[in-house]
């Protein structure tokens, strides 16, 4: 049954660095249009924004080294440090929010009754829409003479609060209007999750006999874990960059109480021409958001149960 | 005692045609039940109502006498065991075994004894703290099965808890599960496709088909007394060989070259009637020239080490029967072997439904040893 | 079924590419004309007369033809601008607004339309001095004037009657503005139904309030002789104007609107206040608009001062510099046409911006157009009146938008509460930093 068979030739010496440059070569090739897509559109403008830093710099260019000064200067100054707090005040209101409304909505969304399709389509929705269009209609309904909520405080006996120009109600109301924008996405993600977990489990859970909030607590969470850690980096990451509702609601203001780091930002750069300045606070922005994910893998990761 | 009855249990999903029809059945205390049938006949939707995981339209449940149709999965004092086990990934061994017990009142100490009792009768007391990715699948297994004994529920439902094991390990476990059974009284009901198992694990069992019952009863009386020619062919394997014949006082006709003696002597109600017969692989012998009922040609042969499996053809081309034999038998395909049947092992089937008209065999298990080898 | 889908996908990016017209760069059409683009941040209705006005040049002349894009605000058309400046693609003409001045003079890429003035003695004089001044320095011309606005009281003559004021008599000083505003605010319990004056959280209002005390923006004549280095707003001129805003919202005859232009003549049209400052390019459309009868009258000024008049708002024509120069005659001509009697006319006509060419306040269309907006010829009347001076020139610096920016965190600081000195001080503080930053510019 073994017939005995004939040794291959082995190929000599001389061909097969040959054969290794070229497979060296075919490789890069592949790798090239990606390579060339994030180096144009990611790691070039990552590289200029930190090199700008360190200028004076305006549209055109950087016409003046300065080293650290415009770090030296945002640190210190009170509109940075007032940006700092507005954005970790926007961040801690819209993130856990979001995502407990979105856990709600997927759990209640998750059973398999007759029509539970349109609810799972209508609470995905916010997905769909721009941020532009939300916003703008967002702006009426905060109008303080013709909104929905001042029509409603009215109602209810209140007097009318200006949402957005009032600094203590501003950064809540964008806020709110930034949960439910990014709600829908959240409830994909999460749902999804939900889906994919075994029912075998719940099953053996009703047999067992334990309560829903401990079926919630130490089956439905545990194992959605891994969607959660996601959602939640993705999320805080998102909420840094957050600017289009801001630039449309409030610019920033009243009293900068909005005025977002990213926001800020753009203010820099494109409306008081300080691309330097812009420039040093994208470059902090970044490292914050990099310490933050770091910080989520290490400490969060370890509660998540990989399957 | 009567444990489980089911009286006219009825399944629909849609309010027209029923998945499960007219289901009746008295469990006792202790017994080892089996629901065995083909995939989709409807035996885990049976299991599932019992369970309370699926509701019940029409008939009744009782447990212990008590009518059970609406109580919820947790009140019918019963544990479970599924296809995939439905192990926690994220808690390990011991929290799996002893998840839910809080909610029947036992203190910690009391679960920790039960969880410690299981792991020793099942092997897992060293695996106590792994978690269930770390498990082989049988060890896997066996923590379903521990997770269900420490409830120490009367009644145990397992849904085809061998199927994603290997032959070998599905033989050791059957015989552990049924150990274990035996040995601490629980009530099983336990629903396979392996005919096998069912034959091997059963005290009694019921074969369904499309949500029909096909026969109640214990292995080896459905084995030897099928009421059907679906149970004949299902239980068994190889399965029964079955054809179509015609009988009359005179003999049944199996082909122009081969008529038996009708077995029935007194009884001929089957009389002309074209009929289905039947026999086992186990009971088509091999005869000396003389004595032989047919000349068959082989097609194949399977030569197990410890017995051939032979098919042949008597003289229709269409029809292919399989004898076992016992031993290894070297044929090659296109020899003509005299074959004769054992008139004492021969089923009658009514051609337009299969039920069984008539069965030579009394249904007690043969005591004598058979003529195997001349 | 692949093949379809590979054969429109390629249809689909070459659709795309066609679409994405480059419209910045200058050319010449098919027909030999020269062909130059106008960006201009003229929106809605304006756009529309834009192009009206654009058409009939081009069909008025065959040597050019002008090419009008709408590239957004005007903070957004200049930074676009910002872009493509200094570079062949850069349009030959661009609508810029007043505060960008500075920038685009200190740019070096735009051409002082000084030159084609000069080559051709063209007569200035009939250009409106108080409009084009704003935009000469050292006595050269760098842009030419297009569209110039000014602040303006805007109120609702029906709330004066019922409030028993004289819906003729608007007021003129600041307690008179108090006064006035006090009888106009209606309160039932603590819900206010109508406030007396609301001031839109905008830098340009705070300047205008403070140009008329003849207050400077900042030092170094408003920065028109050398370059400005201190914010001199925050003297008692500046805190005047700050006293007033804070002083009539702690009696709650004062209406907080945001920044917002829309939302404030939303709530001006709902009744929500009954006086505000608005710019004359708004009036056309706030008398069109409103149900009830609107007045407009000068912006107000502290007792006991003479009042020095307005600066001009709005904006202006800048030709590119390092573009052909076929090109740069053709935007000269164009400008030549945009400031033509008949063309102001229909434009001041239209928008409600200032004629730069106050000879088209002769063109009967405007009489006409007078005689149905008699609220129009109080906007020109405002800006004849107005004494020329470095304070109603208006400051010249590079750093407006961030300036503009501080007084806005100013004002709107005083409606928590904020006292007027320390808030316009620390703006001032900020304007100070900004001014040293932008001074070192290339």
């Amino acid at each position: 049954m073994n017939d005995a068979r004939e040794l291959l030739p082995v190929p000599s010496q001389e061909s097969r660095p040959k054969r290794n440059l070229f497979a060296f070569l075919e490789g890069w090739l592949y790798l090239l249009p990606s390579i060339i897509l994030f180096g144009v559109f990611v790691f070039y403008p990552m590289f200029r924004t930190i090199y700008l830093s360190f200028f004076l710099a305006d549209q055109m260019g950087p016409f003046e080294f300065v080293g650290l000064e415009n770090y030296q200067y945002i640190v210190s100054s009170d509109s940075f440090q007032s940006s700092v707090k507005a954005t970790i005040l926007f961040v801690l209101y819209t993130v856990p929010a979001g995502i407990l409304l979105a856990l709600f909505l997927a759990l209640l969304t998750n059973e398999k009754i007759k029509g539970i399709g349109i609810f799972r389509t209508l609470f995905s929705s916010t997905m769909g829409m721009s941020v532009a269009a939300s916003s703008v209609i967002w702006m009426f309904m905060y109008n303080p003479s013709i909104g929905v909520f001042s029509r409603i405080a009215e109602w209810l006996g209140f007097p009318a609060i200006q949402w957005l120009q009032n600094p203590d109600y501003a950064l809540l109301a964008v806020s709110l209007s930034t949960v439910w924008m990014n709600a829908g996405f959240a409830y994909l993600i999460i749902l999804g999750g939900l889906q994919n977990i075994d029912t075998h489990l719940y099953e053996n859970a009703k047999v067992a006999g334990v309560s829903y909030l401990y079926q919630l607590r130490r089956i439905t969470l545990p194992m959605l874990s891994p969607t959660l850690f996601f959602i939640v980096t993705v999320s805080f990451i998102n909420a840094f960059q957050t600017f289009g509702q801001i630039d449309i609601l409030t610019k920033g203001g009243p009293v900068e109480s909005t005025n977002v780091i990213v926001y800020s930002i753009y203010k820099d750069a494109f409306i008081n021409n300080d691309v330097g300045s812009a420039s040093a606070q994208a470059v902090i922005l970044f490292f914050c958001v990099l310490l933050l994910t770091a910080l989520q893998f290490k400490l969060g990761e370890r509660k998540v149960h990989y399957q | 005692m009567t444990h489980v009855e089911l009286a006219g249990l009825k399944k629909s999903y849609d309010g027209k045609k029923n998945v499960i029809e007219q289901v009746d059945l008295q469990l006792q205390q202790g017994e080892f039940f089996v629901l065995v049938g083909p995939s989709g006949c409807g035996k885990s939707t049976i299991l599932r109502m019992i369970a309370g995981l699926e509701p019940i339209t029409d008939g009744e449940l009782f447990v212990n006498g008590k009518r059970m149709n609406d109580a919820p999965p947790n009140k019918r004092d019963l544990s479970m065991v599924f296809q995939n086990y439905a192990l926690y990934p994220h808690l390990n061994v011991e929290q799996n075994i002893t998840f839910g017990l809080h909610t029947k009142k036992i203190s910690r100490e009391e679960q920790k004894r039960r969880c410690l009792e299981a792991a020793d009768m099942l092997g897992l007391a060293e695996y106590l703290k792994r978690k269930p990715r770390e498990l082989s699948g049988g060890q896997r297994q066996r923590v379903a099965l521990a997770r269900a004994i420490v409830t120490q529920a009367p009644l145990c439902l397992m849904d085809e808890p061998l199927s994603n094991l290997d032959a070998k390990l599905r033989t050791r476990m059957r015989s552990e599960i049924r150990q274990i059974q035996r040995k601490l009284g629980i009530t099983m009901i336990y629903v396979t496709h392996d005919q096998t198992e069912a034959m091997t694990m059963a005290d009694r069992m019921m074969i369904l088909h499309e949500g029909e019952a096909m026969q109640i009863g214990k292995p080896l009386d459905i084995y030897n007394q099928p009421a059907n020619t679906f149970v004949a062919s299902f239980i068994g394997s190889p399965a029964m060989n079955v054809m179509e014949a015609d009988v009359s006082p005179s003999g049944i006709v199996l082909s122009p070259h081969c008529t038996l003696p009708n077995p029935m002597k007194g009884n001929v109600k089957a009389a002309s009637k074209n009929v289905q017969i039947g026999i086992r692989p186990e009971h088509i012998l091999f005869s000396a020239p003389e004595q032989a009922d047919a000349v068959v040609e082989v097609v194949n042969t399977e030569v197990l080490g410890t017995e051939t499996l032979i098919t042949f053809i008597l003289d229709n081309a269409k029809e292919q029967w399989i004898a076992r034999w016992n031993g290894q038998w070297q044929f090659s395909v296109g020899d003509r072997i005299p074959i004769r049947f054992d008139l004492d092992a021969i089923h009658l089937f009514s051609k337009d439904n299969g039920r069984l008209l008539w069965a030579a065999n009394d249904g007690q298990p043969n005591q004598t040893a058979k003529e195997v080898l001349r | 079924m692949k093949r379809l889908l590979a054969g429109l996908s390629v249809l689909f990016v070459l659709f795309l590419t066609a679409c994405s017209s480059t419209d910045s760069a200058s050319g010449t059409t098919e027909d030999g004309k020269t062909e130059i683009i106008f960006w201009h941040a003229m929106g809605g209705e304006l756009e529309a007369s834009v192009n009206e006005i654009v058409d009939e040049y081009n069909s008025s002349q065959d040597k050019y033809t002008v090419k009008p894009v709408y590239q957004g605000s005007y903070e957004e058309s200049l930074t676009k601008l910002n872009t493509v400046a200094g570079t062949a693609d850069a349009p030959a003409v661009t609508q810029i607004f007043e505060a960008g001045t500075k920038q685009m003079i200190d740019s070096g890429n735009i051409q002082p339309v000084q030159k084609f003035i000069d080559e051709e003695n063209y007569d200035t004089s009939q250009w409106e001095e108080n409009i084009s001044s704003y935009y000469q320095v050292d006595g050269e011309q760098y842009s030419m004037p297009f569209n110039s606005s000014t602040p303006v009281l805007a109120y609702n003559k029906d709330a004066f009657k019922e409030a028993g004021l004289d819906p003729e008599q608007a007021p003129r000083t600041y307690s008179e503005l108090k006064e006035a505003a006090e009888k106009l605010t209606i309160k039932e319990g603590d819900k206010t139904s109508q406030y007396g004056l609301s001031i839109l959280n905008y830098g340009w209002f705070f300047e205008e309030l403070l140009a008329t005390q003849g207050g400077m923006f900042v030092d170094n004549e408003n920065g028109r002789e050398g370059g400005a280095t201190k914010a001199s707003f925050n003297d008692e001129k500046g805190q005047k104007v700050f006293e007033l805003i804070s002083g009539m919202y702690e009696e709650g005859t004062f209406y907080n609107s945001g920044q917002n232009w829309d939302d404030m003549r939303a709530s001006f049209q709902t009744g929500t206040m009954a006086m505000m400052l608005d710019s004359s390019a708004g009036i056309k459309g706030l008398v069109d608009n409103a149900d009830f009868e609107v007045g407009v009258a000068y912006l107000p000024h502290p007792d006991n001062v003479d009042p020095q008049g307005v600066i001009i708002g709005g904006a202006s024509l800048w030709m590119a510099k390092d573009i052909e120069e076929n090109q740069q005659q053709a935007a000269w001509d164009f400008m030549k046409y945009l400031s033509t009697a008949e063309v102001q006319a229909k434009w001041h006509v239209e928008s409600g911006y200032f004629a730069i060419n106050p000879a088209a306040y002769e063109e009967d269309i405007v009489k006409q157009e007078w005689e149905k907006y008699p609220q129009l010829k109080v906007t020109v009347d405002q800006l004849h009146d107005t004494v020329p001076s470095t304070a109603t020139q208006g400051a010249l610096i590079s750093i407006f938008p961030e300036a503009r920016q501080q007084i806005v965190t100013g004002m709107e600081s005083l409606y928590q509460g904020e006292d007027p000195k320390a808030a316009l001080d620390k703006a001032a503080a900020e304007v100070d930093t900004v001014l040293e930053k932008g001074s070192r510019s290339r």
